[in-house]
């Protein structure tokens, strides 16, 4: 009788137990969720301004802010593409300039294992030979994760992700850059054109936003940063600046600059003029490239009219005569 | 009753030890040593502890744009027009695509993010391109899409409809933030560039507004609170990659395979 109690107590006692685990396991268990990749890294871009012969040092902060993975580092050249500041990376890298890591625990291409949150910094050791030709070297550098292993029955794609940082380095032997530039391209977008006289005149919508897209070709060996402004001038002596946002131009490039005026617009444009146009409008760009240097200019204008508002009118005043024809016509008749 | 009271007890205990979020944040590390370190008070000079050769001084944050200079060369690291204190990140939100077992003329898709977050000023960019075309364990290919064809020929930097049900290959769609005009709508889709051609990665993701906010807030008046006109500042830009694949009746069905390469860099 005593032995029934104490097995009928001990199925009890394992009842709640199994309660207390169902509860705390399955109530409490984290939610699934698939293997992320999340990295940071820092600087995103570096200058550097090297006599030859010198070595120097950067530190790259890479982080691993989700999953634990194998990453590893390395260099690559790029070129700048198009003028939206896009940039192609190479997928070897040639160049006079060496690199190495001064981590005592990481190697160029040596996957190493990153924790969750983890942080790293790859010490960057940049060395400028001696005799290396004076000009502009573009670099990325890259930290990379190392693609899971496939999950056999199903049919995966795999993500590889790699985040860079842009290193732009100039040699110089005597601390002077080749400061050459020109306007490649100023031009807005006009509803329509016509000629008159042997001029072109460019006419827009009086209430619609003007996309104006300002070029600037890099010609020298160095890279640039043009500074300035765009102007717009009206008929009653009305005037409006935007200012350039200071960008890089890298060597042989050309870049459409921006103003500080935010852009929202899907399709980049250096700016967009908003307001109500009536009237003859010029646009001008002033580019510089720092003190000292020579100003660059160009100009466009255009005429403002108020067409949608002129057509409802046109279409009005026509309706209107009609009417008024056909009713003196049915008081003849 | 007395059950009642036990399991109650039970209850009880087990939301006392429910588990909290624990978050570990790495300090130092014996691993590195800094040399930038993200320094946001105070600032510090050093040398190079490796030959001496220069000293440094970092002022009020490496974090923020600075320029150290030292004999023979000069250093700019960060935007110099702007400030940041968030580094760039880039997020994807699954390392694996999973389209399952292809069965043929019967689409299967998936879909991933991809997420950007700067801090700084200027442009940022995503590529992306495949490995391979997506192959099973023969090394059968499945060739990239052109999407329906004819007028609807797409390429890998021009996006067109893909909704047949006979056009057959593999390519992805672009919803979201930052994504390229072309990708109209959901059933707009590209080939991935193929690295092993080789062909150039396409952008699947750009923008020059990442994270900035460059309308200027008014001055602080004397008289009242100043009126922010600026627009809340967007740390994050998210866009959903969807993979499609649709095999041929004379392609095997089962199981294929590819990496897709993503490489976000901030522009120069």
């Amino acid at each position: 009788m005593i032995n029934k109690q104490i097995i009928l107590k001990f199925i009890h006692l394992f009842i709640y137990f199994f309660i207390f685990l169902f509860l705390y396991l399955f109530i409490y268990s984290n939610n699934v969720r698939a293997q992320q990749i999340t990295l940071s890294i820092s600087p995103p871009v570096v200058e550097l301004l090297v006599k030859p012969d010198k070595s120097l040092l950067i530190g790259y902060t890479i982080r691993n802010l989700a999953d634990p993975t194998p990453l590893s580092v390395k260099v690559r050249t790029f070129s700048p593409q198009g003028d939206y500041g896009e940039i192609v990376i190479d997928p070897e890298l040639i160049s006079p300039i060496r690199f190495s890591l001064d981590n005592t625990d990481m190697q160029f291409e040596q996957p190493f294992f990153m924790k969750s949150r983890d942080t790293v910094q790859a010490l960057l050791r940049i060395r400028v030979p001696e005799g290396t030709p004076e000009g502009d070297y573009y670099f990325t550098v890259l930290a990379e994760t190392e693609p899971a292993p496939q999950i056999g029955g199903t049919s995966t794609s795999v993500a590889k992700a790699t985040i860079g940082s842009n290193l732009l380095l100039t040699v110089t032997k005597s601390g002077r850059v080749e400061v050459k530039g020109r306007i490649s391209l100023f031009q807005m977008t006009p509803d329509f054109t016509f000629h008159m006289f042997g001029r072109e005149y460019q006419v827009v919508e009086s209430g619609r936003n003007i996309p104006v897209d300002l070029v600037v070709q890099n010609t020298g060996k160095n890279l640039i940063k043009p500074q300035g402004e765009i102007v717009l001038r009206g008929p009653l002596g009305q005037k409006t600046s935007y200012s350039l946002f200071s960008q890089n131009v890298l060597a042989d490039s050309s870049r459409l600059l921006r103003t500080l005026e935010n852009n929202e617009s899907p399709v980049l444009h250096t700016v967009n003029v908003s307001g109500y146009f009536m009237g003859v409008y010029t646009l001008s760009a002033n580019v510089n490239f720092g003190e000292g240097a020579s100003q660059l200019y160009a100009n466009t204008s255009f005429i403002g009219v108020p067409i949608r508002f002129s057509i409802a009118m046109l279409v009005i005043l026509t309706i209107s005569v009609l009417i008024i024809v056909s009713k003196r016509k049915r008081r003849k008749e | 009753m007395r059950d009642i009271i036990i399991i109650t007890v039970i209850i009880i205990i087990t939301v006392i030890l429910a588990p909290s979020a624990i978050h570990a944040i790495n300090m130092n590390s014996n691993l590195y040593r800094i040399q930038f370190g993200s320094v946001n008070s105070g600032g510090q000079k050093m040398s190079d502890p490796v030959d001496g050769t220069y000293n440094l001084s970092a002022s009020l944050g490496q974090t923020a744009a600075g320029q150290f200079e030292s004999a023979g060369y000069i250093i700019k690291a960060q935007f110099q027009y702007i400030y940041s204190k968030i580094p760039f990140t880039f997020t994807v939100s699954s390392i694996q695509a999973n389209l399952g077992t292809l069965i043929p003329s019967t689409p299967a898709s998936t879909s991933i993010n991809l997420t950007v977050s700067f801090g700084g000023a200027g442009q940022y960019i995503v590529t992306a391109a495949e490995r391979t075309p997506l192959k099973n364990f023969t090394n059968n290919p499945i060739p990239n899409t052109v999407c329906d064809g004819g007028i609807n020929t797409c390429t890998i930097t021009l996006a067109k409809p893909w909704t047949s049900l006979s056009a057959y290959g593999f390519g992805y769609n672009m919803t979201g933030s930052d994504i390229p005009a072309d990708f109209t709508n959901s059933t707009y889709y590209r080939p991935f560039a193929d690295l092993s051609v080789p062909e150039n990665p396409a952008t699947v993701m750009t923008s020059v507004d990442v994270t900035q906010n460059l309308t200027p807030t008014p001055n602080p008046t004397l008289t009242s609170a100043p009126v922010l006109t600026g627009t809340p500042r967007n740390t994050t830009h998210q866009s959903t990659m969807t993979f499609k694949a649709n095999i041929s009746p004379l392609q095997a069905a089962g199981s294929y395979f590819t990496v897709i390469h993503f490489v976000a860099t901030p522009s120069f």
